[in-house]
Parts: C-alpha cells; structure tokens; sequence
C-alpha cells in the first residue's frame, strides 16, 4: 500500500447514526409500569425455582445482527469502520434462513467508496472471513459488490467467492495479518 | 557543656543559642573551631565548614556588617577547597540575603566568575544555582553578571538545578540589560526544549510539568528571544511526537501573551499560517485544544496593536472557513467550526465581525444542501457559536424567572434568524438527529439570554408536539432534556405551555396504557423542579380520585415516584404534607370504607405509594412527628392525622390484619427510612416482632413484607437477642424462614446470635425436613434488601458476609466430602448461593479449598448457582489464575458444556465468557492446549436460539483466533 490513501475524502457517518437495534423497542410498553412496579426481590421458601425458565422467545439472525458484526470492521486505510464509511449498508444485506434441506443464505453487498477502489477486495476478503467464524455452518455467504459501484466489478465479485481464492488468501501470512488488524476493531 | 562538646554532637541550635544570649562570641566560637577549619583531613575541615555554615544560618539576621565581610570573605576563601565548597555557597547564600557593601558583592560575583562548574558534584552546582537565585533576588547585580551566569549554566543537566536555572534566567531577563548576550542567553534555554525529562521514582521529586512551566516562563519573558525562538517553534510544528508540537503549541501562546502587541504583530501571518494547519488536520484532540487557543490568544493580542492585523486576521480566518462550508464536498466543517467559535470567542469585535460573515452563509447553504451530513455539520457550526457567546457574555439566571440579556451579545442581531432557522428544522424534518442538534440550538440561544419568553414559546410547542407524537428514543430524551434545561430558565413556560398540552393529551390517552404511561412519563420528567411538580402532584391527585383502573392508578402513581427519584431538590420534607400524608389519608380512606376499592385492595398500587411515602420520609427532617402519627395509625385506637379511623388499627392484632393486610405494606416501607434515633414510643418492639412472627396471613406479598420488616425491627431495634430466642425454631420450613429473615437484621450488624443461627442451618443441611429452606436461609442472610439498606440507615457492617464465609467454608467442605447424598447437593447449593453474595475478592482466599467444589456447581440444574459459579470462576482468573490453571481443562470442558446445554441464556452467554477470559490470563503454553478444541467447540453456540448467546460466541472464537494467529 502507498502512502497515500487511495479514496482521501470519504463520506463519513458518524457512529451514532448507524442503524442499531433498540429503538422504538423501548416504547412498546407502559414504561413508567416497568420502572416502578418491580416487585419486592427477596429469596422465598414457596418460590418455584423451576419458573425461572427462560421464555421460549427465538431471536433469528436477521440483517440487523449481520451488520452488526461486519460494520465494525476497520477500513485498511481510514482509522474508520467499514458502516461508517457506508461501505456496509442494512438494506444491502439479506437473510435467508436455513431449512431441513437447504443451506440458508447471507447476502452482502458491499460499496466501495470510489470506483477504482483496488481494496475492494481485501475489504470483501475481511468480511468474508468474519462471517465464516460467526456465523453457523448451515448459512452460505455470498459476498459481491454493488452494480455500477466499481470499474472492475465483475473481477472483484469472481475473487471474493471463489473458495480456492478466498483458501489461498487465508495462507498468506502478511494478507491475515492485515485482515486481523481490521478485524481487531469488532468487539 | 563545653563547646567542644556541641561541637562534636553537632548541636548547632544550642551554639546559636549561646551566641545570641551573649554567652559565646563569634570569635571565641571560631577559634575553637579552627584547627579543625584547617586539619589536613578533608572529611574534618568538611564537618568543621558545614559546622559553621550552619551556625552562621542560625545567627545570620544578628550579624553586623563588618562581621558579614569578614564571613563572607572566609567562606570564598573556601570556594577553593573542593571539601567545603558546598557548605562555603550554602553560607555566602545566606550571607547574600541582606543588601551587601559593594565590596562584598564584587568579591562574590568574582568568586562565581571563576567556579568552573565541570568539575563539581550535582549538589555543589545546585548551591551555586541557588546563590545565583539569592544575588539575583536581593542584590543589586551588573550587567556583567549575565555572561557569568551564562558560563555557569552553559551544559547543566540535572533536572534539579535546571529548575533553579530557568527561574535564573527569568529573573536575569526581568532585572538586567541582556542585550548583549541574548543569544547565549537564549541557547542555554532552548537547548533544553523540548524537554524529554520523564519523572522516575527514585531520584527527584520534580515532574516534568514544573520543568516545562518555569523553562517557558523564561523563553517567553522577552521579545528578543523571538527573532530565534518563533520561527523554530514553528518548525517544530513539523515534528511526528504530539508532544513536541503540545509543547510548542504551549509555550508559543505564552509567547503570544506575554509580548507586545507590536511584536506580535510582526509574526502573527507566520503563526497562522502554521498553526491553522494544525487545527485542520491533526488527528489528537490535544493539539487541536492548544492549537485553538493559541489563535484566540493571537486575535486577543493583535486586537491590542494599533495596525489593522486584528481585521486581516479576523479576514483570513473568516475566508477559509467559509470556503469550505460553501464547497458542496467539504463534508467535515468541525474543524472550522470550533476555530471560528474560539476566536469569535477572543473579543466582542471578533464575535462581531465573524457573526456577520458566517451565519448568514451557513443558513443559506443549509437551506441549498441536499446532504444531510453536510446540513449536519452546518447546524453545528451555528449551535457552536451561540456556544461561545454563552461562554463569552454570560447565561440566563437560572432561578426559574427569565430575565432577557441586556449586555451586548453579538449575536443578538440574529436571535430571531437563527430562532427561525431551528423552529424550521424541529418542526419539518423527519431525521431524528437533525431535530436533535435544533433543539439543543434552541436551548443553548435560551440559555444565553438571546430569546424573550414570546420567542420561546413557540420552539416549546413544538418540542412538546414530538413529544406526543414521535417515537424515536435518542429525540424524546433530547426533548425532555431541552424542556427540562428550559425550565430551569422559566419554569412558568413548562406550567403555562407543555402541561396543558400533555394533560390533554394523557386524557385522550386513557384507552391506550402504553400511551398514558408515556404521556406520564413526560410529564414526571419535566417535574424536577418543586414548582412544577406541585403542579404535577396536583393534576395526578385529582386523576387519582376518579380513577377506577388498577393500571391506569398505578401509573399515575408511578410518575409521582419517578419524578420524585429524579429531583433536583434533595430535602422533601415539604412533601411530607403536600404529597406523603394525603395519599396515607386516601389509603385509610379506602381501608375504612365497607366497600372495596382497587385502591386499598391491590397490593400493587399500595406498594407504589409505600415507595413515594418511604422516598419522601427518608429525605425530610419531621421524621419524629411522621413515626408517632404512623404508629397511631398502626397499633393505636386514637385517631392519627391520616383519618378518622377508630376502628381502624390494622397491625393491632390478628383480626385487625385480616382486615386489611395490605396495611402492613404501608407500614414498612413507611418505617424503614427512620433514622435510628428517632424515638419510638407507643409500641414494644419485642411484643411487634412476636406478633409479626405469628400474624396468619393470605397474601404473598403481604407475607414477604413480613419477613423484610423482621429483619428491620432486628437490625435497627433489636438490643438483645435473648428475648426472641424463644422464638427460634428449627421445627418446620416456614419457621425457619422467619427465624432467617430476624437473623439477618442480627447478623448485618455483627451480633452472634445471627451467627448462631447461620451456622445452625449449615449444621442441618441434610434434613430433609427442612430442604430447601435451610439453604434459603443461607441466602436470605447474604442477599443485598433494598428496604433494609444503606439508603434507609440500616446497620450493615463491612465485615459480616466474610464472617459468614468463615463459617460456612469448614462445614461445607466436610459435608460435601463425607456427607449423605443430599448433604452433598445441598452444600454445593449452598456454596453457590454464597459466592452468589459474597464478592469475589472475598472468597479468593478460600479459593484453593473450594475449587473443585465449585466446580461441581456448575453440574447443578439451577440456573441461579450455575451462573454465581460461573461468576466465581471468572473473577477467579483473576484472582487466582494458578488455581484456574490447575483446572484448566475440567473448566473448559464444563463450561464448553454449559454453553450449549445451559437451561437459560445467561447461563450458556457466561459459560462463553469464562472461556473468552481465558487467554487474556492464562499463559500461552497452557491456552494452547485447549486452543483448537474450543474453536472447534464453540461451533454449535453460534446457532443459539438467542442473540446475546451467539455474540458471546462470536467474541470467544475471535478471542482464540486473534490467540492462534499471535503464536
């Protein structure tokens, strides 16, 4: 890499304009009930020690959760994450669940922030492999860029799933070495 | 005692003594000494010299002028001798502190003329240096001793000299013509900066700070060090180390400062030049901090000069700026922003002149902008400067009257402009946090006495109308927090504007809970201050009366409650009558009523008024006149203050319960928060617990009460232990519990019989009778209550849970080794309720014993003891990482386990974190043997069916990458 980025004067979000979970969530319910209608707390003899089961509720992996592990990647060159660089979009990503027969599937479609971006890939090859590991087996990942959004993006979508490409990368010592210091950043 | 005597004991208090009183002369003293003075072993004459030195010190201020001469010319002699010439500077320093014949002072100054400070010893340079300080302080010194001084400073290195050293100089500067040495002078400055100095513990006490502040005391005290010192500052700007430029950036606004105006002046286009660059691009805050102020240090200065650079500056500053807020692809105007901010801050022209060029462009391009981003951050810049002028030209009185400013804040002119572009954007744009930066703007005008009431009220609308109607949780904290800042200026706009909106919006609410409560809400959060919460306690009391709704009533009550936890006020002792005594009244109303109400009948609307009454009590000085009247009500067939009740004593005995348990509610959390001293009169403690002990009562909640009020009388009331010993017994569970819950209050404040029965229930741990009560026992003793508290002046003694663990440990481990079955499960439930409440730190101590132990918690299907063992054994890593080590595996396959099999989240999200935990402690040898094994392991977590679960997975496989990849 040169000294000089190639992209100098990126659009920048700030972090807390980022899509997040919470919300609206926190005004489904009464709130003023929630906060002073606790009930008095104290170890009792006749308490049911079985009732303290958790509910049943499932929580699927959805876009919010996909984003929320990608988009706090470090870009390669800007001591900024990949959301707020808007390389990483929710409404870019998309979630297709597994089923008894099939694989499910992650979708995510990055935007490079200019054209000739040639750190697409190692952008691509970070999130790729930041999804391998958290994400379960059942789920295939599919990486490319958005249309129109970089000059070779043909190319740059061939390399990003091609597994034999994406196996080679991950034996290349200074390339992980690299990729660790972008994934460094997700907490 | 002869002289010769003190001499040798080195009694120089005594021999000054003798000299003052008259009872040894000088001479005689001296002569004694003498041989000494001139023995041929130097360790002598240095004890002989430092002998007199420190006599002379003593007796200094009774010395004439002639004996001064004869000293001084002595102790120069002495200079000579490499023994004595530390003691020698020590004295002539003294002897320097009173105005010297110019004869003398020659003498010295010639002295210091030919020290060749090479050759001398840390400590003897010092003293040289602090000579120099005296001469320079007291005496009334030649130019020529600004070449002497620069001959013995040129090359000194120790930091504590040096400190003396640039106070020297500074002095040198003040006092003395310097011009013909100035650039020798200045080099034996600057060639110290900037300084690397960095303070270690063993040598000196100077920190590098103190270095800093004198060394720029003294390269800022002239002008005619700045030909040299401006340029290479500025060059210094180029440095990579933030510090270099900190400094430089700090001792270039001393500079500023102290100069001329003129002088300033001359460099002013070079300073900017430099510094701007500074504040546009360096990424550490600290620099951009200095690099700020130094350009408003400039402005001040230069708007001191006579020539116009105050308006060129002010121009150049001004034309960068707005370039870039009008280039369309500047996106980040921060910068800019607090440069223009904190010049405009410097002087009201500035204020002036930047208002004029700048708010106009920024509203325009906003209005022009299609980036939000973009309209962001030129909102902010206005936000910025309204900021500044708070700063610079004072607030609004905050006694809740407004009082509009009458001092010329620049940016008057544009209050209303700056009004309309705000209201403009609250009220038309949908981004949350585009009407967030307006509100604040809102604000921060109010504050800044910029806006009459009539102006205000308007922007107070509409913040009240997002308050109705949007639901975005960052916007309606930012709303509240303006209405209540607002309020703070003139509480009468809350009253007279946003409560009559919100009150008709909670009416028109009654069929949507969740809205009344959010309404309500509001309305509790804008109520911090006591006038508005009158107002607030009024409209809900009236609410209160005519509603029929357990719900509805709940969250009215609720918003009291909340409002009240978030006062501004901390003495509510004016709400004892206004608030705390009607709705008692309103209880004992209901209560004496042959009908029902929800009022008296729902535990759940009881306990929220027992919450507001308990709050109220606990900060209010009647507390003596509340106890009685309560006890009345209680106990007592009088009528007390709360109502008419005759026949009204609920807690008087069994059948008086009956009638209305929830009374008892009522009466603890009333009674808790009295302070210990406050007199009890009209019941017998002893008879009330007994009673307590034995009411028979229905509800559940009515029942817990119960048990937390043991506890209070035990704790707070309860001398001697004997007279309930006969209440004690083991003989059934529900026996027990109340034993426990007395216990507790005794063992809170150290006294043994709380022990007693502790340890009791450990002893009876395989009664199967008993099971599980003896083990909640155990935890109804260790376990934090929140009315038996600290908040409520409960007596809890630091020490008490680890004298429970003391008791515990032995028993436990003994039981769980060579006990039944259920003496086994039972001690390990019990040791998990333990660590549960005893902290970590604690239990490290016993840590070796119950390790293993601990770990067969972990195979115990209760979530609670599951995850207090986890806990347990994740501050064990901390604490006693060998121990964990030991273990290693045992705990990584156990919580691997748990981590797919635990029966709640928690559990299975605290399993992953034990394991996450691991490699930040453990050494690497040992971490990588499991390494492979957890990343392979911890597979099947990413596919739980919670959220926090798989984040905790995703954490621990990163975790044991980022540990593979390190090896």
């Amino acid at each position: 890499m040169s000294d000089q980025p190639i992209n100098e004067n990126p659009t920048v979000l700030s972090a807390n304009d980022l899509p997040q979970r919470e919300g609206a969530a926190n005004f489904t319910k009464n709130i003023l009930l929630d906060i002073v209608s606790a009930p008095l707390d104290i170890p009792l003899y006749d308490s049911d020690i079985s009732s303290i089961s958790e509910s049943d509720e499932e929580e699927p992996i959805d876009e919010q959760e996909i984003f929320d592990l990608i988009s706090t990647i470090s870009d390669p060159e800007h001591p900024l994450s990949l959301g707020q660089l808007a390389v990483v979009n929710l409404p870019d990503i998309t979630v297709k669940h597994p089923t008894s027969t099939e694989y499910g599937l992650v979708h995510v479609i990055i935007t490079p922030t200019i054209t000739h971006c040639s750190l697409a890939t190692l952008i691509g090859l970070g999130i790729r492999i930041r999804l391998e590991r958290s994400l379960p087996p059942s789920y295939r990942i599919d990486i490319t860029v958005k249309p129109g959004s970089h000059q070779s993006q043909n190319q740059v979508n061939r390399q990003l799933n091609d597994k034999e490409r994406v196996a080679a990368a991950c034996e290349n010592d200074q390339l992980m070495g690299v990729v660790t210091q972008m994934l460094s950043t997700c907490t | 005692m002869d002289i010769q005597t003190l001499i040798s004991r080195k009694q120089y208090n005594d021999i000054a003594a003798l000299i003052k009183s008259r009872a040894l002369t000088i001479i005689d003293f001296i002569t004694t000494l003498h041989p000494y003075l001139v023995d041929s072993d130097d360790d002598t004459r240095a004890n002989a010299n430092f002998c007199l030195s420190s006599v002379i010190a003593l007796i200094a201020d009774t010395l004439t002028i002639q004996q001064v001469s004869v000293l001084l010319q002595f102790f120069i002699d002495k200079l000579n001798d490499s023994a004595t010439i530390e003691s020698s500077l020590d004295a002539i320093a003294i002897l320097s502190q009173s105005v010297l014949a110019d004869s003398d002072l020659t003498a010295v100054l010639e002295a210091l003329n030919i020290i060749d400070m090479q050759v001398l010893l840390q400590p003897v340079r010092y003293n040289v240096f602090k000579l120099a300080n005296v001469l320079l302080d007291v005496q009334k010194l030649p130019n020529s001793f600004v070449e002497t001084y620069i001959s013995l400073a040129t090359g000194e290195k120790d930091p504590r000299n040096l400190l003396v050293s640039f106070e020297n100089v500074y002095l040198i500067i003040s006092k003395l013509d310097i011009s013909q040495s100035v650039e020798d002078l200045f080099d034996i400055c600057y060639c110290y900066f900037p300084i690397l100095f960095k303070a270690s513990a063993n040598s000196t006490n100077i920190t590098p700070d103190q270095l800093k502040i004198s060394l720029n005391k003294a390269l800022s005290a002239t002008p005619l060090f700045a030909p040299q010192l401006i340029p290479s500052l500025l060059e210094k700007l180029n440095s990579t180390a933030t510090s270099v430029k900190d400094d430089a950036l700090t001792l270039l606004t001393a500079c500023i400062s102290s100069y001329e105006p003129e002088v300033v002046d001359s460099y002013y286009k070079s300073i900017w030049n430099a510094v701007k660059f500074e504040v546009y691009h360096t990424p550490e805050d600290s620099t951009r901090l200095l690099s700020l102020k130094l350009l408003q240090t400039l402005a001040t200065s230069l708007s001191l000069s006579e020539s116009n650079s105050v308006t060129l500056y002010i121009e150049a500053v001004v034309n960068e700026s707005v370039t870039k807020i009008t280039d369309p692809s500047a996106k980040d105007l921060l910068p800019y922003s607090s440069l223009l901010s904190s010049v405009a801050q410097s002087t009201p022209y500035a204020f002036k002149k930047i208002a004029d060029a700048v708010i106009n462009e920024v509203i325009n391009t906003c209005q022009r902008s299609s980036d939000i981003a973009k309209k962001k951050s030129l909102l902010a810049i206005l936000s910025h400067l309204v900021e500044s002028s708070y700063k610079a030209y004072g607030s609004a009185h905050t006694d809740g009257t407004f009082q509009p400013q009458k001092l010329s804040n620049p940016l008057i002119d544009y209050s209303q402009t700056l009004l309309d572009t705000y209201n403009d954007y609250i009220f038309s744009t949908s981004d949350p946090q585009f009407r967030i930066l307006a509100i604040e703007g809102v604000v921060l005008l109010a504050q800044s006495s910029l806006l009459s009431r009539d102006q205000l009220s308007s922007s107070i609308q509409y913040i009240d109308e997002i308050l109705l109607t949007n639901t975005d949780k960052a916007l309606t904290d930012a709303s509240l927090k303006a209405l209540q800042s607002l309020s703070n200026i003139d509480d009468s706009l809350i009253i007279d504007i946003s409560f009559p909106a919100l009150l008709s919006a909670l009416d028109s609410a009654e069929h949507n809970l969740r809205e009344y409560g959010s309404v309500l809400y509001s309305l509790s959060c804008l109520s911090v201050r006591r006038s508005v919460f009158d107002v607030l306690v009024r409209r809900v009391l009236s609410r209160v009366d005519s509603s029929s709704d357990e719900e509805h009533l709940n969250t009215l009550l609720g918003a009291l409650l909340y409002s009240l936890k978030i006062h501004q006020d901390t003495d509510y002792t004016y709400y004892v009558s206004r608030l705390a005594e009607p709705l008692i009244a309103r209880l004992v109303r209901s209560w004496t009523r042959s009908s029902l109400s929800i009022m008296s009948s729902s535990s759940k609307i009881v306990q929220t008024i027992a919450r507001i009454v308990e709050l109220i009590i606990r900060n209010s000085t009647t507390q003596e006149s509340f106890a009685s009247e309560l006890i009345t009500l209680m106990f007592s067939e009088n009528s007390s203050k709360f109502g008419e009740g005759e026949n009204f004593h609920p807690l008087k005995s069994q059948a008086d319960i009956s009638k209305s348990e929830n009374a008892l509610i009522l009466f603890c959390r009333s009674f808790a928060p009295l302070k210990q001293d406050i007199p009890i009169t009209g019941i017998d403690i002893i008879s009330l617990v007994k009673s307590l002990y034995e009411f028979e009562l229905k509800s559940k909640d009515v029942h817990s009460y119960r048990l937390v009020t043991l506890t209070l009388l035990s704790n707070k009331y309860l001398q001697d232990a004997g007279t309930i010993e006969n209440l004690a017994s083991f003989d059934s569970p529900s026996d027990l519990e109340k034993l426990a819950w007395i216990s507790k209050g005794l063992c809170m404040k150290m006294h043994g019989y709380g022990f007693q029965v502790f340890e009791e229930c450990l002893n009876k741990i395989g009664d199967e009778r008993l099971t599980p009560m003896q083990v909640i026992a155990i935890e109804v003793i260790l376990a934090d209550n929140e009315i038996v508290g600290k908040e409520n002046g409960a007596q809890i003694m630091r020490l008490y849970r680890q004298r429970c663990l003391g008791i515990a440990v032995p028993i436990i481990i003994a039981k769980s080794k060579e006990g039944t079955d259920l003496e086994k499960t039972n001690s390990l439930i019990a040791l998990g309720k333990i660590i549960k409440h005893v902290p970590a730190k604690a239990v490290s101590n016993e840590m070796g014993q119950l390790f293993t132990l601990l770990l067969q918690c972990l195979d115990i299907e209760q979530p609670d003891i599951q995850e207090a063992a986890e806990e347990a054994i994740i501050a064990s890593l901390d604490l006693n990482g060998d121990i964990v080590e030991e273990h290693l595996n045992s705990v990584t396959n156990r919580m691997l386990k748990l981590s797919i099999s635990g029966k709640s989240a928690d559990v299975r999200r605290k399993a992953l974190e034990c394991i996450t935990h691991i490699p930040l402690i453990l050494k690497r040898s040992e971490v990588q043997i499991i390494a492979k094994k957890v990343l392979k392991e911890v597979v099947p977590a990413l596919n739980d069916s919670r959220r926090t679960v798989r984040k905790a997975a995703v954490d621990c496989r990163e975790a044991y990458y980022r540990f593979e990849l390190a090896n």
